[in-house]
């Protein structure tokens, strides 16, 4: 018995010892289509060879209760060292410091990796705090041959693009001209933000003051419900996430997507074309396109700052990152990675090209989830007709002048 | 004559009563395996056909491609509802006959305050049970997960046990002392077999909770996916762009299978177990 | 006895959560920063009532609070109702193959109530749901109805999926109350002449009744808390039309960080507490009265 007590202990010593040796890390990524667990730890294990004495802990959770893990995390007091974010809850986050600033950590190289516009997404109050993991951008998506067979060209302007999905719209034959978004999600916010980067509307601008209730904002949030004429019943309990089913059945004109989407449309044999989207009359623009990007941050309750730093880099180093953005199928939001021969492909292209037109999804808002409760009730109360865009949005604009505080 | 001809129309109208009632109960169920039996190659069709065109298996071996751990997915919600069970059962029995059989004068009482932590909104209980199990050292295993879980079976069984053992006799187990029997051997072996209804009825009831509300408080309590159970692995068939809603139909038909074939093992004592004794409150 | 501090040890832990709950909403704090905490007093329960930011009319919580009041009635109105019918349906001896259609009821509970309330949006979807392909094959409307898209539907609708969710349970619990009431009394009343709904009055609803509160308490409480369902569905919308008690209380925590927190929040848990405690009280007497036959 006393025996087997001594060798227990010396276990327990030895094995404490082993453990104390170790450096553990600990990230929290998210899961789904894509983003699987294998790839992840793939990463996890490589770093681990190349850094002997250190031990990755991934936590894993779904992309839709991303947020809720972290802030549960933060709350509890048990944040991981790194966090993949999404760029617009950097603002919310930096205030009520649960992230560092990562300025001093960004070298002049790695600036010049990427776009500048990229930068600017994790840009807040003057200072860094996430390196870029994944960026998207967005063009329309259309069926060439409803197109052809209602006499439809590219359009350009946004005159041309209700013209278009007008021709197109034949709802007692089932046929939309268009399909949109409006169930209460963030990606709705998102498609309603399309339009307004196109006409030069902005939520906050570059001074800080709330534009949303600008005459060129009102333009974007009616234009909006003027296309909602011609796009499928009852868009409020669509996200744009699921629209991709409803153009799959070909009977869909044209809508703005990922480019995946656009692939499976392909598959199903959707006759597939892209045109970036028009500027609006109200700006002198040619084409817009919402940038959203999603960023690696390192939380303000960690104790292993340099290490989590290291992983970070790793993380993103030009090789990694075209790595994971051609195996996961992101645009690539480093410079030099559109020559890679994969993004040379046709479908890549108006993707890439959109980038120079693009603008952060979430460009001076200090409370994304606050802000986007009040554009959704403006949205929504839109769409159902039960406010004009004016007053709409100058409800919204007293409300985010508030959350902007 | 007139009574054949009533029993029989009685008989009719009740069927078509009742096969409304199963449309309404499993529609949604059937929306799910024709999605599910749907090559998922196939667009989808507006309006959605009744009896699918094609029909095909692959989306049920696709979900085991897309989510390579979801045997342990499902395992891990089994473990948990099964954990709760027996916690809870663990609980209720004891508590249920302390309750029945000895008069606190606060009893009554007692059954509503033993509801109160189903009143609270779980979200809010998740960071104080973070730190319990912190305390613990319990984060990341299963027993924080059936622990948690077993607070809000805790009340209901409790409840059930004590009703059903208010109808059983206490000169039963008085018998039984004066042959020797301690407490916990009278409560085994003559009690719990007169009381095996309500004890399923909590097993089951216990068990669907475990099974399915693990979700919400999974979120702080579980970091590696292994222990992550079936509602939690299901948001790998969700992508930033879309979902793949034909094999997570799949996935979720497969996973259903389990607690109703649970279910159908113990189906007559179910009914029996659930109420006799709470007519009496 | 043994068992005693088990219960005790078991009752600490079931107890401490709440106490924290309670001791929250008398500070001001925040999940983001948890070492940040700011004594209030009751300040967060004057907030209840005079956040009218979004809603000049009344506050964020009583508003709510009015759509829970309203949507758990109809929810528990319809699951009384409808496992009543069901249950006696599946009770009587008219009905073949009874045995079959009582296992069929039971499916519904296996299913975890987020992936219900997913199966529910797709099957009630204007284009690829179920409901519409046979409304519009039966010729009753000739276009999709659409149904979470104006308030007052996607309200209703949300209150029967939720309906749906807890009617296993319901039809179950009555249907072994059914049985536990002796034939001969039925009997007795036919030979005295009785028809089926004198029977059912006079016989059937008195010696249900016990059941009926016991059950319907339990969903009410249930049913208080019903967030999947809802979040799943209409996320509150369309413009917070769907938003109950247990959707704001998630908005203050965790979506509106700088109007909400979680002293706000636990003050709005409080609140709702002490309204379904009132409500329970007010059952269990009723439930001793009726009892006393």
């Amino acid at each position: 018995m006393r025996k087997l007590l001594c060798v227990v202990t010396v276990m327990a010593v030895f094995l404490m010892g082993v453990a104390m040796a170790e450096e553990v890390l600990k990230v929290l990524m998210p899961i789904g289509g894509g983003y699987t667990i294998e790839d992840q730890e793939a990463i996890a294990r490589e770093f681990e060879k190349d850094n002997p004495g250190v031990k990755i802990e991934m936590e894993f959770v779904g992309w839709a209760e991303l947020w809720n893990k972290i802030i549960t995390s933060i709350g509890a007091g048990a944040a991981p060292d790194v966090m993949y974010i999404a760029s617009r809850w950097i603002p919310v986050l930096a205030d009520m410091g649960a992230i560092i600033p990562l300025d001093e950590y960004i070298t002049p190289e790695k600036r010049e990796l990427y776009y500048d516009m990229v930068w600017d997404t994790v840009t807040y109050n003057g200072h860094v705090y996430g390196v870029v993991r994944a960026m998207s951008t967005k063009v329309f998506i259309y069926n060439k041959k409803l197109f052809e067979e209602n006499g439809v060209k590219i359009p350009t302007t946004w005159d041309e693009l209700l013209e278009a999905a007008k021709k197109i719209h034949n709802p007692a034959k089932g046929v939309y001209g268009i399909a949109m978004a409006g169930k209460r999600f963030v990606s709705t916010v998102t498609q309603f933000l399309q339009y307004l980067y196109a006409n030069d509307g902005k939520i906050v601008d570059e001074e800080g003051n709330v534009v949303i209730d600008k005459p060129n904002a009102v333009r974007a949030l009616e234009f909006y419900k003027e296309l909602s004429n011609y796009a499928q019943p009852g868009i409020i309990e669509w996200t744009r996430e699921d629209l991709i089913k409803l153009f799959e059945t070909g009977k869909v004109g044209m809508y703005i997507d990922h480019v995946h989407n656009a692939l499976k449309a392909i598959e199903k044999g959707v006759d597939v074309g892209f045109f970036l989207i028009p500027g609006g009359p109200d700006s002198v623009k040619r084409y817009s396109t919402v940038i959203v990007t999603d960023c690696i941050a390192i939380s303000s309750q960690t104790k292993k700052k340099d290490l989590a730093l290291k992983f970070m880099n790793y993380m993103t180093s030009f090789e990694k990152q075209a790595e994971w953005d051609l195996k996961l199928g992101f645009v690539p939001p480093m410079v030099k990675e559109k020559d890679l021969p994969e993004f040379q492909k046709w479908y890549w292209k108006p993707y890439i090209e959109a980038i120079k037109y693009g603008y952060p999804q979430s460009a001076g808002v200090k409370d994304w989830e606050g802000t986007q409760e009040v554009l959704l009730d403006a949205i929504q109360s839109v769409l159902l007709g039960q406010s004009d865009a004016k007053t709409a949005l100058s409800q919204a604009a007293r409300i985010i002048k508030i959350l902007q505080k | 004559m007139k009574m054949s001809t009533k029993r029989r129309l009685k008989g009719i109208i009740y069927q078509i009563l009742a096969v409304a009632a199963m449309i309404f109960l499993l529609l949604p169920i059937y929306q799910m395996l024709i999605t599910a039996l749907r090559p998922s190659d196939l667009p989808w069709i507006s309006p959605m056909p009744l009896i699918p065109e094609k029909v095909s298996f692959r989306n049920f071996v696709q979900a085991f491609q897309l989510v390579p751990r979801l045997p342990r997915y499902l395992l891990n919600s089994f473990l948990y509802g099964l954990g709760v069970s027996v916690i809870s059962l663990g609980i209720a029995i004891p508590a249920g006959y302390a309750l029945a059989r000895f008069e606190f004068r606060l009893r009554r009482p007692l059954m509503v305050f033993i509801i109160y932590a189903n009143m609270f909104a779980p979200i809010m209980l998740l960071i104080p049970i973070y730190v319990i199990m912190k305390r613990f050292g319990l984060i990341n295993t299963y027993l924080s997960v059936i622990l948690s879980g077993s607070i809000f079976t805790i009340p209901l069984s409790t409840w059930l046990v004590t009703s059903y053992m208010q109808t059983v006799p206490k000169d039963i187990e008085e018998a039984s002392f004066i042959d020797g029997c301690s407490v916990y051997s009278a409560i085994y072996r003559i009690i719990l077999p007169m009381i095996s209804p309500a004890v399923i009825a909590v097993f089951i009831y216990a068990f669907i909770t475990g099974w399915s509300q693990q979700f919400i408080l999974a979120l702080v309590l579980i970091k590696t996916d292994q222990l992550m159970p079936i509602t939690q692995g299901l948001y790998q068939f969700f992508s930033r762009s879309s979902v793949r809603w034909n094999e997570m139909m799949a996935a979720i038909l497969m996973s259903t299978a389990i607690p109703v074939v649970l279910f159908l093992s113990v189906q007559r004592y179910i009914v029996k177990g659930l109420t006799t004794g709470s007519l009496k409150g | 006895m043994l068992i005693l501090p088990l219960l005790l040890a078991f009752s600490i832990f079931m107890l401490y959560p709440l106490y924290k709950v309670v001791e929250s909403s008398f500070y001001k704090a925040s999940f983001l920063n948890p070492t940040f905490r700011v004594y209030v007093g009751l300040e967060n329960f004057r907030w209840l009532f005079n956040f009218k930011v979004f809603d000049p009319r009344w506050s964020y919580f009583v508003a709510a609070l009015s759509r829970s009041l309203l949507w758990v009635g109809g929810s528990v109105g319809i699951k009384v109702v409808l496992g009543i019918a069901v249950a006696l349906l599946l009770n009587s001896q008219f009905l073949a193959g009874r045995r079959i259609y009582r296992t069929l009821v039971i499916i519904p509970w296996a299913i975890p109530w987020a992936m219900s309330s997913m199966m529910w949006a797709w099957t009630l979807n204007s284009q690829f749901g179920l409901v519409n392909s046979i409304l519009l094959k039966l010729h009753i409307v000739d276009k999709p109805v659409t149904f979470l898209t104006t308030a007052k539907s996607a309200f209703l609708t949300t209150m029967v999926v939720d309906a749906w969710v807890g009617l296993p349970f319901m039809i179950i619990m009555f249907l072994s109350g059914l049985q536990s009431i002796p034939d001969d009394l039925y009997e007795a009343a036919t030979v005295d002449g009785a028809s089926d709904w004198t029977k059912f009055v006079r016989i059937t609803l008195p010696l249900l009744k016990p059941v009926i509160l016991t059950t319907s308490l339990l969903s009410l409480v249930w049913t208080f808390n019903s967030f999947d369902i809802i979040w799943v569905l209409t996320r509150g919308g369309p413009i917070r039309a769907t938003e109950t008690l247990p959707i704001a209380i998630y908005n203050v925590a965790f979506l509106l960080t700088r109007f909400g927190g979680i002293g706000k929040a636990s003050a709005m848990t409080m609140a709702q507490v002490a309204l379904v405690t009132v409500i329970s009280v007010f059952y269990i007497r009723t439930l001793r009265r009726g009892v006393e036959i």
